[in-house]
């Protein structure tokens, strides 16, 4: 996985569009409260440098930025010690040896220029879905009492999960993946270009090409099979539990696309690749049903922003187009006001309230287990 | 775009149409089955239609009904539905294809002429629907339960109320206004062992419409028009309005009844949606259509006379 990282600077993007009280407003989502006032110079972003599982690694974040990304600590035989930068977007914070990086871990300047952290395997998504997927997770920085601690799910009827535990959501496509995106100019399509600033993207910057993916189209479809110079990759989205992931679709050496199979497993999307109808859940990062059955993903890397950090961080980037070859009504969320309510529409095997069940949280990956951060501790 | 709406058959019997909130002569047993389909092809987002034609669903249903009138005010109705659903999605890499099919949710009604003379007439019906339809189908491939819309039960009480008004003899003798209010009520419902409370929107309807006599050879023709209104609330899942559910229907409702005897007549109508507006984005009914026959056992040699739903 590291020579993917090395190879590809891939930052997937999510921004999230302000909730409105005008029905014709829309792209309604759940941006996290700003820092006030709301200046963008005064944003703050803080670095901490935490260990977990063994593995060493620091995590920068911005409330007001909305991102929180995740990077070893070691590269190139050394271990770093970070420290923010503020107000120099996309730098976002420098070593002991006072190189600059930028937000997607490149040093970019200094003796260390041109060394790229390895970003840890991390992505956001509606808190609730973390402690249903990782019970009794941990939250940095957090002194609530623990839930659901040491318990586990056993899969059955040929399913890594509790097969009754899978939800039938929809029928196979019938939220359909796109397959030929089409990119265009953020000021050349309506509704792309009248995106509000807190709105949320997923955008990926591959061989210097950069590309966003809007939540209020990713809504209606949840994967992109799309493909950057030799790199063939599916992004992946979840609107139930707000989570976005980018995965290779060379899978054993052939290429494949995936599907939304219509299925749930702890209102999680359950993709299907589509050259061996094996079913996969996006949060486990594997198969768990089919041909290839315990298959892991090959994740890329994942960030989370918001429109105007990704306006500041990248240039000529290009953002999905409401061109997808469906005729949907974009201008609406299909969810309603579900990115902010506190229900959650389909059953979970664990309930944890230590948090707002849509509190949007970065989740860090490391053996299996789960760590919790919050925008708060990095204000 | 996950939702469960309730469409005009799912879960059971496409009661608007079907309750017989008619009038009957005591002491009479009627036996009505009918053939119900509805095929909902038409993708809506609020009032508007989007070109999209990935998926098709059909409901077909067979309905037995029994009215006993135990006098010319009161009779008790009993809906004994059959569903059979199906659900296809076709994409660019094949077609899905789920169906289900079962007993449906169960109705009785009981039913009170407030009003009733050469000129007018009012009943009042009411009565519970029953759970009685199977939640628990699965798919043949993973054995996964289907989704609650192809469920043939909903899984709930429900409440039904009605109140029909009828005008006869309007502009000329054979000439008739029948009017129809009901009302369903739902009752929450849980599933998946109690993870998801799920409630089904309330839904009202509303039918007017005119109804005329002929004679043809031995005969009698009863062709009506009606409008059809029919509004549902959103529903609710764990307190919380689910998306993608509710909304308003119009239709224009041509049927024609032929009496062929005194005790026996076949009878048939069809549902033109006019105005749509559904809240979020739905599939929504292209065309629905029932026919049927209806035939009276008379314990009591009285003339019941009819006036269609």
């Amino acid at each position: 996985m590291n020579s993917i990282f090395k190879n590809l600077i891939l930052g997937l993007l999510i921004f999230g569009f302000a909730c409105s009280s005008s029905s014709n407003e829309v792209f309604t989502d759940t941006p996290p409260p700003k820092d006030t006032p709301k200046n963008p110079p005064s944003f703050q972003i803080a670095v901490v440098s935490d260990s977990f599982e063994g593995e060493d690694f620091v995590v920068a974040g911005s409330e007001g930025w909305n991102f929180m990304v995740a990077y070893k600590t070691m590269a190139n035989g050394k271990t770093f010690h970070f420290e923010a930068v503020k107000g120099a977007l996309p730098i976002i914070m420098k070593d002991d040896e006072g190189s600059n990086y930028n937000i997607f871990g490149l040093a970019v300047d200094g003796v260390n220029e041109g060394t790229q952290l390895t970003p840890m395997n991390a992505f956001m998504g509606y808190w609730f879905s973390w402690g249903a997927f990782y019970p009794g997770l941990e939250i940095y920085e957090s002194s609530i009492p623990l839930q659901n601690t040491g318990s586990s799910v056993q899969g059955s009827n040929g399913w890594l999960v509790p097969r009754d535990q899978v939800i039938v959501g929809a029928l196979r496509d019938a939220i359909p993946a796109i397959d030929d995106p089409q990119f265009t100019s953020p000021k050349d399509e309506g509704l792309v270009a009248n995106l509000k600033d807190d709105a949320l993207v997923i955008g990926v910057l591959l061989e210097d090409e950069a590309r966003a993916y809007p939540h209020f189209i990713m809504n209606w479809h949840e994967i992109v099979n799309d493909k950057i110079g030799n790199t063939s990759f599916s992004v992946v989205f979840c609107p139930l539990t707000g989570t976005a992931t980018v995965w290779n679709r060379v899978i054993n050496n052939q290429e494949t696309t995936f599907g939304v199979s219509g299925f749930l497993y702890n209102s999680n999307v359950v993709p299907y690749d589509r050259n061996t109808n094996s079913n996969w859940s996006q949060m486990l990062q594997l198969s768990v049903q089919g041909q290839l059955q315990t298959t892991p993903s090959q994740n890329l890397f994942v960030l989370e922003t918001s429109v105007e950090t990704w306006k500041a961080i990248t240039t000529g980037s290009k953002i999905l187009s409401t061109n997808t070859g469906y005729n949907r009504e974009y201008r609406i969320n299909p969810y309603g006001n579900y990115p902010t309510n506190s229900a959650v529409n389909f059953p979970v095997n664990f309930t944890d309230t230590r948090l707002h069940p849509k509190e949007r949280v970065l989740g860090v990956l490391v053996n299996g287990k789960a760590k919790a951060y919050r925008f708060a501790s990095f204000k | 775009m996950r939702a469960y709406p309730q469409a005009c058959c799912t879960g059971g019997a496409p009661l608007s149409s079907s309750l017989g909130v008619i009038s009957y002569t005591g002491e009479n047993l009627v036996i009505d089955f009918s053939y119900d389909f509805n095929t909902m092809k038409d993708l809506y987002a609020g009032n508007s239609q989007l070109n999209d034609k990935q998926r098709e669903r059909s409901t077909n249903s067979t309905i037995l009904r029994f009215t006993y009138a135990l006098n010319n005010k009161w009779a008790i109705t009993t809906v004994l539905p059959y569903v059979w659903q199906e659900q296809t999605v076709r994409s660019n890499v094949g077609k899905t294809v789920q169906s289900s099919s079962g007993i449906g949710d169960i109705v009785l009604l009981g039913q009170y002429a407030i009003l009733q003379n050469k000129k007018n007439l009012v009943l009042l019906a009411m009565g519970p629907k029953f759970p009685t339809g199977s939640t628990s189908k699965t798919d043949n491939e993973f054995g996964l339960l289907l989704p609650p819309d192809l469920q043939p039960g909903t899984g709930s009480w429900d409440g039904i109320g009605a109140v029909s008004y009828s005008r006869f003899g309007i502009f000329r003798p054979t000439l008739s206004l029948y009017t129809l209010f009901s009302y369903r009520y739902s009752f929450q419902v849980g599933r998946y062992d109690g993870q998801q409370e799920y409630r089904f929107g309330n839904e009202m309807v509303i039918n007017i419409g005119l109804t005329d006599s002929f004679l043809l050879k031995k005969w009698i023709l009863n062709p009506s028009l009606q409008f059809k209104y029919r509004n549902t609330q959103k529903d609710e899942n764990n307190g919380s309005s689910f998306p993608n559910t509710g909304g308003s229907w119009m239709y224009l409702v041509p049927s024609l009844d032929i009496e062929l005897s005194p005790k026996i007549y076949l009878h048939s109508n069809f549902e033109i949606p006019i105005h749509t507006d559904v809240v979020g984005t739905q599939l929504v009914t292209s065309f629905k259509g029932n026919i049927g026959i209806n035939y009276t056992l008379n314990f009591k040699k009285n003339k019941a006379y009819k006036i269609k739903d």
